[in-house]
C-alpha cells in the first residue's frame, strides 16, 4: 500500500510549454481511450471468456487463438487484461469518487468555518491518516468478502483524509479573497457562497489530485492483491492477476509481465494526463 | 531423485532390530557412502515465525520441526512410515488396551536433570490438564491412567482399544519437556524450552530467526554433526525459493510444483520427496443443501478430471489420491474402486437430481488456493453446477470449519503416522473433528474396530473397508496425496526422508 | 507560545486515543477470533467458547477498551494472545528494524533525489531532465512488490550482490546489517524518489529565477556552490512536508516490502496480529505508529521553522 496516502504530486507545477509532451499526451489519451473502450465494449467486440480456460493449455505464449497467451489455468491472458480493467477502472474511478467527495466535503467545511469545526474535522483526518490502512483493508475485505465495491471503499476511504487536506488549504487561501467577501457583504446565504463561490475555485487543485490519485488507486489495488485481499476469484484484477502468476516469472515470464505492463501503461498515461490537467489549471490560474 | 538413494542412507534401525537391541547403542547408519563431518550451520525456512516452543502450542509442520530439534520423540517413524523405536521402545497389548513404554537409560535434558519415567509421567499430566489447552490433547482421548512402574518403565492403560497410540508419540504428544524448567518458567516455557533433542535454543531473533545450537549431550552419539540449525521465518514463497537460489539458504520446505520444476531442470539442489502421509481434499459438510444429496456428491466427484488437474496445477508431481492415507501408510490405496472422471454421468446424475445446484466452495485466500479453487470451479461448470468460490483466511476457515459453516470446502490434512488419525476423528460420528457432518454406523463400527487391533493384517482389511466406504458415502472428494517435498543445497547431507516430512536435523551434515 | 504548544500536544494524544479507539472498533468487525488462532485447526466449538471466555472476549466492547486503556496508561500493553510475549517486548524488538528501514530509505531516497533534483532544475528541459522526468513517471506507475521482485531476481539471485531475504542485526556486525537492508530500503527509496525529485525540482525551478539568485551568479560564484549553497535551502520546503508524511505513514505502511524481504519490522507484526486476532498486539502496534505519526509531524513543523523564515517570525503566508 506503498503511497496511498502520498499527497505530494500535485504541489509540483513545472512551467513548461513543449511539443513533445503534447504526443505523449495524445499517447496517453489514446491509450486510456483504448483501454476504456475495450472494458466497456469487450462482450461485444469478440473477446474471449475470461474465466474459462484450457487447463491442457497452461501458460503458453502468445498464438494466433491467444495473442497474449495464456495464464495457469489455460485462460486467455488478453480477454483478463481486458476484463480486468473493468475492476481496475471501477475501484480507481469509485475510490477517488469516495475521497473527492466526502473528503472536499470535509476539508471545505474545515477551511471555511475554521475554529472548532476546523479542529474536529482534522482531527479525525489525521486520525484516519496515522490509523494504518491496512488494517481497515483487511477488516473490510475479509468481513464483507471480497468484492470491487468493498475494494473500492476501503481504498476510498483511506483516500480521504488527503483530499481533506487540500481542500482545506484551498478553502484557507480562497475564505479571504475578494470574491467572497463582496458575496458575504451582499448577504448571500452560506451554502451558495461555498457551493458558488469557493468550490468551482476548488475544483482545479482536487481535481487535479484526483487524476494522479486515479493511478495510486490502481496501484493500491494490486497492492491488496498480493496479499489476497482484492475482488473474488475468478473475476479478474490486474493486481490480482500479476498477484497470482507472479510465481511463474521463471517459466512463463509474459503471465506475469503482460498484466504488469498494462496497469504500467494505463498509469503511466493517467500520470501523463495529470501533470496535463495541472498545467492546464496553472495556466488558468495565472490569467486569472 | 530422492536424496536417500543418491546417497545411501540406510537405515537399519527399524523392525527386529528396533524391538531387540536398546541396550546396545543404536547403529546410525548403515553403508553411508562418506563419513559426517562435524561442524557447520545450515538454515531452513519456515512459513511464519514460531509462536511458542512450548510442544502445549504445537500444531503446524513448522512447530513440529522446531520440536523435533529441541525435544526429540519418544517413538519415531522409518521412511516407509513403520513406527520404531527412539528414546523409548513400546509393548503393546494385543487388544491394545494397554501400553508399556521402556525408555533408555541415561538420557538428560539440556537442563541437566534426567530423562526417566517419572518425567514422563509428569508430561503426560501437563498435555491432559485441560487448563492447558494442549492441541494434542484430542490424541490422548482416550488414556485412562498412565503411571511410572520403574525408574524407566511408564504404564499406560486406555479406556477403549488404542492402536493408533504409538503413533502418537513419534509426533507432538512424544516430545517431552524437562518438568523442572516447565515448573520453573510457567506460562513463559514457551519462550525457553528445554528438552533433550540433538539441539538446544541459542537465540529467538522474533519474526527474523531462531538459532538452535548442538547440543554436545545429545543421546545418539556422535550425532548431532551441525553446530548449529537456524529456522528463518519467510512468508513469501517466491523469496524462499530465491533466497535459496543466492545463496542465503540450506532448505526450503514444502516446496512449490514450479519450484521443484525449476530445481530440478536446474539441477543445482536436491530435492528430498519423503512421501506423504495424507492428501488434499474437497470436505463436503453432508447436511448442506443439494451436497447432502449422495447422487450430486458423486456428480461433484465424477466432474473433477483429477489427472488434468494435478498437470496443470501440479506440474504433475503429486500422486492422485482415492484414500485419505498417504504413501506413509499402509492402506494407502487401499480401496476398490473410487469413482473417476465421467462428466457425461455426472451431468445425468444432476440431471436426475432435478434442481439447479450451486454449491459455496471455501478456499484459503492464498494465491495457489485460489488458482485450484478455479480450476475445480471450472470443471463443475462443465456438468452444469455453479460454483461461488469464497476465500477466507486460515483463522478463518478453521473457524468455519470448526463451526460447520460451509457447504464445501478445498482442505489439506497434514496426517498423522498411524491411519486412525487420518479417519476416526474426521468421520466417527463422534469425532471431535467430523466437519464432513457425516454419520454412518458402518462407518463407526469399521473405525472402532480399527482401533482394537494391532494385528496389521487385519487392520489392513478394515481399512480397505473404511476406504470403500469413503468412496461410496464421499464425506471428502480425494485430490491428491501431497508430498512434504524440500529442496536442499547440494552441501547439505544425510537428510532422511520421513513420510511426515519433518527433517530430523540429527542425521545431517555439510560437506564444505 | 507555552499555550499554543499545550493546546498542540493535547490534541495529539487525543488524536492518538482516538486511533486506538477505532482500532479496537474496527478489529471487532474481523470474522473469525482470537481463540481460534490459539487453538488452531483441532479447535472444537466447545473449547472455542471456553477459550473466549477465559479471554474476557465475551465481554462488551466498550469494557474491553477501558480496560486495555487503563493498562496501556501504567505502561502495561499486555500480552499476545498467541505467543504470549509482552507487546513492549515485542514493540522494542521490531521498531528499530522498522526505524532503521526507513531512515536507510530516505537516505538513499534523497541522496538520488536530491542530485537528481538540482540537475533537473537546473538543465530544466534538457536531455537529462526529460529522461530523470521519464524514470520518475516510470517509477511512480510500477508496484512497490514489482520493483522489489524485480530487484530480488536482478541484484541478488543473478549477480548475488546482496541476500535476497534477512535481517542481521547490527549487534552481529554493522556491514552485515546494512548489507541485509540494502535490497529493501532500495525498493522502498525508487517509490519515495519520483516524488522527491520532482517536488525539488518544481521548487528550484522557481528559486532559481529569484533575484538572489541571480545576484549570486552576478557576484560570479560557481554553479555548484550556487545550486548547493544557496538555492537548495529555501527550495526543500514541500520536500520536507512531504518527507514528514512518508515516514509516518512507513511506520506502518512498509507492510508489503517486510513480507517479501522477510524483514521483522511493526509492519510484518501488524499483519500478522491481523490475521491472528491477536488484540493487544494490534493495538500495541497502532498506538506506536499514531505516535510516531503525529510526533513526525510535529517535527516538520519545527523543521519548517528553521528552513524558512518567514514561519519563524510569526509571519502568516
Amino acid at each position: 500500500m506503498a503511497s496511498i496516502t502520498d499527497t505530494s504530486p500535485i504541489t509540483v507545477a513545472p512551467p513548461r510549454k513543449r511539443k513533445k509532451l503534447e504526443i505523449g499526451l495524445s499517447l496517453a489519451i489514446a491509450w486510456l481511450a483504448a483501454v476504456i473502450g475495450l472494458a466497456v465494449l469487450a462482450p461485444y467486440v469478440g473477446i474471449q471468456n475470461p474465466d474459462e480456460g484450457d487447463l491442457l493449455n497452461i501458460l503458453s505464449l502468445p498464438t494466433a487463438e491467444h495473442w497474449l497467451g495464456t495464464d495457469s489455468l489455460g485462460r486467455d491472458t488478453l480477454a483478463r487484461a481486458v476484463y480486468g480493467a473493468q475492476v481496475s477502472l471501477i475501484v480507481a474511478l469509485g475510490s477517488v469518487t469516495i475521497g473527492l467527495a466526502f473528503g472536499g466535503a470535509l476539508g471545505l467545511t474545515a477551511g471555511y468555518f475554521g475554529r472548532l469545526s476546523d479542529r474536529l474535522i482534522m482531527g479525525v483526518m489525521t486520525v484516519l491518516l496515522c490509523f494504518p490502512g491496512i488494517i481497515l483493508a483487511i477488516a473490510l475485505v475479509s468481513s464483507l468478502g471480497p468484492s470491487v465495491g468493498n475494494v473500492t471503499f476501503a481504498i476510498g476511504v483511506i483516500f480521504i483524509p488527503a483530499f481533506a487536506r487540500i481542500a482545506r488549504a484551498n478553502t484557507l487561501s480562497l475564505r479571504n479573497r475578494e470574491f467572497v467577501l463582496a458575496s458575504q457583504a451582499l448577504g448571500a446565504r452560506t451554502p451558495r457562497i461555498l457551493i458558488r463561490e469557493i468550490l468551482p475555485n476548488l475544483m482545479p487543485a482536487l481535481l487535479s489530485y484526483a487524476v494522479v490519485m486515479l493511478g495510486v488507486a490502481i496501484l493500491a489495488e494490486a497492492a491488496l492483491g498480493f496479499l489476497g485481499l482484492s475482488v473474488r476469484p475468478p473475476q479478474p484484477s490486474w493486481g490480482g492477476m500479476v498477484a497470482a502468476e507472479r510465481g511463474n516469472l521463471a517459466d512463463a515470464p509474459h503471465a506475469v509481465f503482460i498484466p504488469a505492463a498494462v496497469m504500467f501503461l494505463t498509469v503511466l498515461a493517467i500520470n501523463v494526463l495529470g501533470e496535463a490537467t495541472r498545467r492546464l489549471f496553472d495556466i488558468r490560474a495565472q490569467s486569472l | 531423485m530422492a536424496i536417500s538413494r543418491r546417497i545411501g542412507f540406510i537405515n537399519i534401525i527399524s523392525g527386529l532390530v528396533a524391538t531387540a537391541a536398546l541396550t546396545l547403542p543404536l547403529a546410525t547408519s548403515g553403508a553411508q557412502a562418506a563419513e559426517p563431518k562435524k561442524g557447520g550451520s545450515v538454515s531452513i525456512t519456515l512459513e511464519s515465525d514460531l509462536p511458542s516452543l512450548d510442544p502445549l502450542s504445537f500444531a503446524s509442520y513448522n512447530d513440529r520441526n522446531a520440536g523435533l530439534l529441541m525435544y526429540d520423540t519418544l517413538l519415531d517413524i522409518d521412511e516407509k512410515g513403520n513406527i520404531i523405536p527412539n528414546i523409548a521402545k513400546i509393548d503393546a497389548a494385543k487388544d491394545a488396551t494397554s501400553f508399556k513404554l521402556t525408555l533408555r537409560d541415561g538420557v538428560k535434558f539440556t537442563d541437566g536433570t534426567p530423562y526417566d519415567a517419572a518425567a514422563v509421567v509428569k508430561n503426560f499430566e501437563r498435555i491432559r490438564d485441560p487448563k492447558n489447552r494442549c492441541r494434542c490433547i484430542s490424541d490422548l482421548s482416550t488414556i485412562d491412567t498412565i503411571e511410572a512402574t520403574g525408574p524407566l518403565e511408564v504404564t499406560i492403560k486406555m479406556k477403549s482399544p488404542s492402536a493408533h497410540f504409538p503413533a502418537t508419540l513419534a509426533d507432538v504428544p512424544g516430545m517431552i519437556v524437562s518438568p523442572t524448567a516447565a515448573a520453573k518458567y510457567g506460562a513463559d516455557f514457551g519462550t525457553h524450552g528445554i528438552g533433550a533433542g540433538p539441539f538446544k535454543l541459542k537465540e529467538w531473533q522474533r519474526g527474523a530467526q531462531v538459532v538452535f545450537e548442538r547440543n554436545a549431550d545429545y543421546w545418539r552419539k556422535p550425532q548431532p554433526y551441525l553446530d548449529e540449525v537456524v529456522l528463518r521465518p519467510m512468508p513469501d514463497e517466491q523469496t524462499r525459493y530465491a533466497s535459496l537460489k543466492a545463496g542465503n539458504l540450506d532448505i526450503v520446505t514444502n516446496a512449490a510444483a514450479r519450484d521443484r520444476v525449476d530445481a530440478a531442470q536446474g539441477k543445482k539442489f536436491q530435492i528430498s520427496n519423503p512421501g506423504s502421509l495424507a492428501t488434499s481434499f474437497i470436505q463436503i459438510n453432508m447436511k448442506s443443501p443439494d451436497v447432502s444429496d449422495p447422487r450430486v456428491r458423486l456428480a461433484l466427484a465424477l466432474a473433477l478430471d483429477r489427472p488434468t488437474l494435478n498437470k496443470a496445477l501440479n506440474r504433475g508431481l503429486y500422486k492422485i489420491a482415492n484414500t485419505p492415507f498417504g504413501t506413509g501408510l499402509f492402506p494407502h490405496e487401499a480401496v476398490d474402486g473410487y469413482p473417476g472422471y465421467d462428466p457425461a454421468k455426472a451431468k445425468k446424475l444432476i440431471e436426475e437430481y432435478g434442481k439447479p445446484v450451486k454449491v459455496k466452495l471455501s478456499i484459503n485466500a492464498s494465491p495457489q488456493n485460489a488458482i485450484n479453487g478455479q480450476a475445480i470451479q471450472q470443471m463443475w461448470k462443465k456438468i452444469g453446477v455453479e460454483t461461488e468460490i469464497v476465500p477466507l483466511e486460515q483463522v478463518q476457515l478453521v473457524r468455519a470449519a470448526a463451526a460447520r459453516d460451509y457447504q464445501v470446502m478445498l482442505y489439506r490434512w497434514a496426517g498423522g503416522a498411524d491411519p486412525d488419525k487420518n479417519v476416526h476423528q474426521f468421520f466417527h460420528s463422534k469425532g471431535t473433528m467430523n466437519r464432513p457432518n457425516y454419520s454412518n454406523p458402518e462407518m463407526d463400527k469399521l473405525l472402532d474396530a480399527g482401533r482394537a487391533t494391532t494385528d496389521k493384517a487385519e487392520r489392513l482389511k478394515i481399512y480397505r473397508q473404511v476406504n470403500n466406504l469413503l468412496a461410496k458415502d464421499l464425506p471428502y472428494l480425494f485430490l491428491w496425496y501431497f508430498d512434504n517435498v524440500a529442496l536442499v543445497n547440494p552441501q547439505v547431507k544425510g537428510l532422511k526422508p520421513i513420510p511426515d516430512g519433518l527433517l530430523r536435523m540429527q542425521t545431517v551434515w555439510k560437506d564444505k | 507560545m507555552g499555550r499554543r504548544l499545550r493546546i498542540q500536544i493535547l490534541t495529539l494524544v487525543a488524536i492518538v486515543f482516538a486511533a486506538t479507539a477505532l482500532t479496537f472498533a474496527v478489529t471487532e468487525i474481523l470474522p473469525g477470533d482470537a481463540a481460534v488462532a490459539i487453538l488452531g485447526e483441532t479447535a472444537t466449538e466447545a473449547d472455542i467458547k471456553s477459550l473466549r471466555e477465559e479471554l474476557g472476549l465475551e465481554r462488551p466492547l466498550v469494557v474491553r477498551y477501558a480496560d486495555w486503556l487503563g493498562n496501556a496508561l501504567t505502561g502495561d500493553l499486555g500480552r499476545s494472545y498467541r505467543t504470549r510475549e509482552s507487546i513492549s517486548t515485542m514493540i522494542a524488538q521490531r521498531l528499530p528494524v522498522t526505524i532503521e528501514l526507513i531512515i536507510l530509505t530516505q537516505i538513499i531516497a534523497l541522496g538520488l533525489a536530491v542530485p537528481a533534483g538540482i540537475i533537473a532544475a537546473y538543465r530544466n528541459r534538457s536531455g537529462i531532465d526529460h529522461a530523470l522526468g521519464g524514470l520518475s513517471i516510470g517509477l511512480l506507475s510500477t508496484p512497490a512488490f514489482v520493483i522489489g521482485i524485480g530487484l530480488i531476481y536482478t541484484l541478488s539471485v543473478a549477480l548475488g550482490w546482496f541476500p535476497a531475504s534477512g535481517y542481521v542485526r547490527p549487534s552481529d556486525g554493522i556491514l552485515d546489517n546494512l548489507h541485509s537492508m540494502f535490497l529493501p530500503a532500495l525498493t522502498l527509496a525508487l517509490a519515495e524518489f519520483p516524488v522527491y525529485m520532482r517536488l525539488l525540482r518544481a521548487d528550484m525551478i522557481a528559486t532559481l529565477q529569484q533575484d538572489f539568485i541571480l545576484v549570486a551568479r552576478a557576484k560570479g560564484l560557481g554553479v555548484r556552490s550556487i545550486l548547493v549553497g544557496h538555492a537548495l535551502r529555501p527550495s526543500s520546503l514541500s520536500l520536507v512536508t512531504v518527507i514528514g508524511i512518508n515516514l509516518g505513514r512507513l511506520v506502518g505502511g512498509a507492510v508489503i516490502i517486510e513480507t517479501l524481504f522477510a524483514i521483522p519490522g511493526i509492519g510484518q507484526m501488524l499483519v500478522n496480529a491481523v490475521y491472528q486476532h491477536d488484540h493487544f498486539a494490534i493495538q500495541g502496534v497502532v498506538l506506536v505508529v499514531a505516535t510516531g505519526f503525529v510526533l513526525i509531524n510535529l517535527a516538520v513543523d519545527v523543521a519548517y521553522a528553521l528552513l524558512d523564515p518567514r514561519v519563524r517570525h510569526g509571519v502568516d503566508n
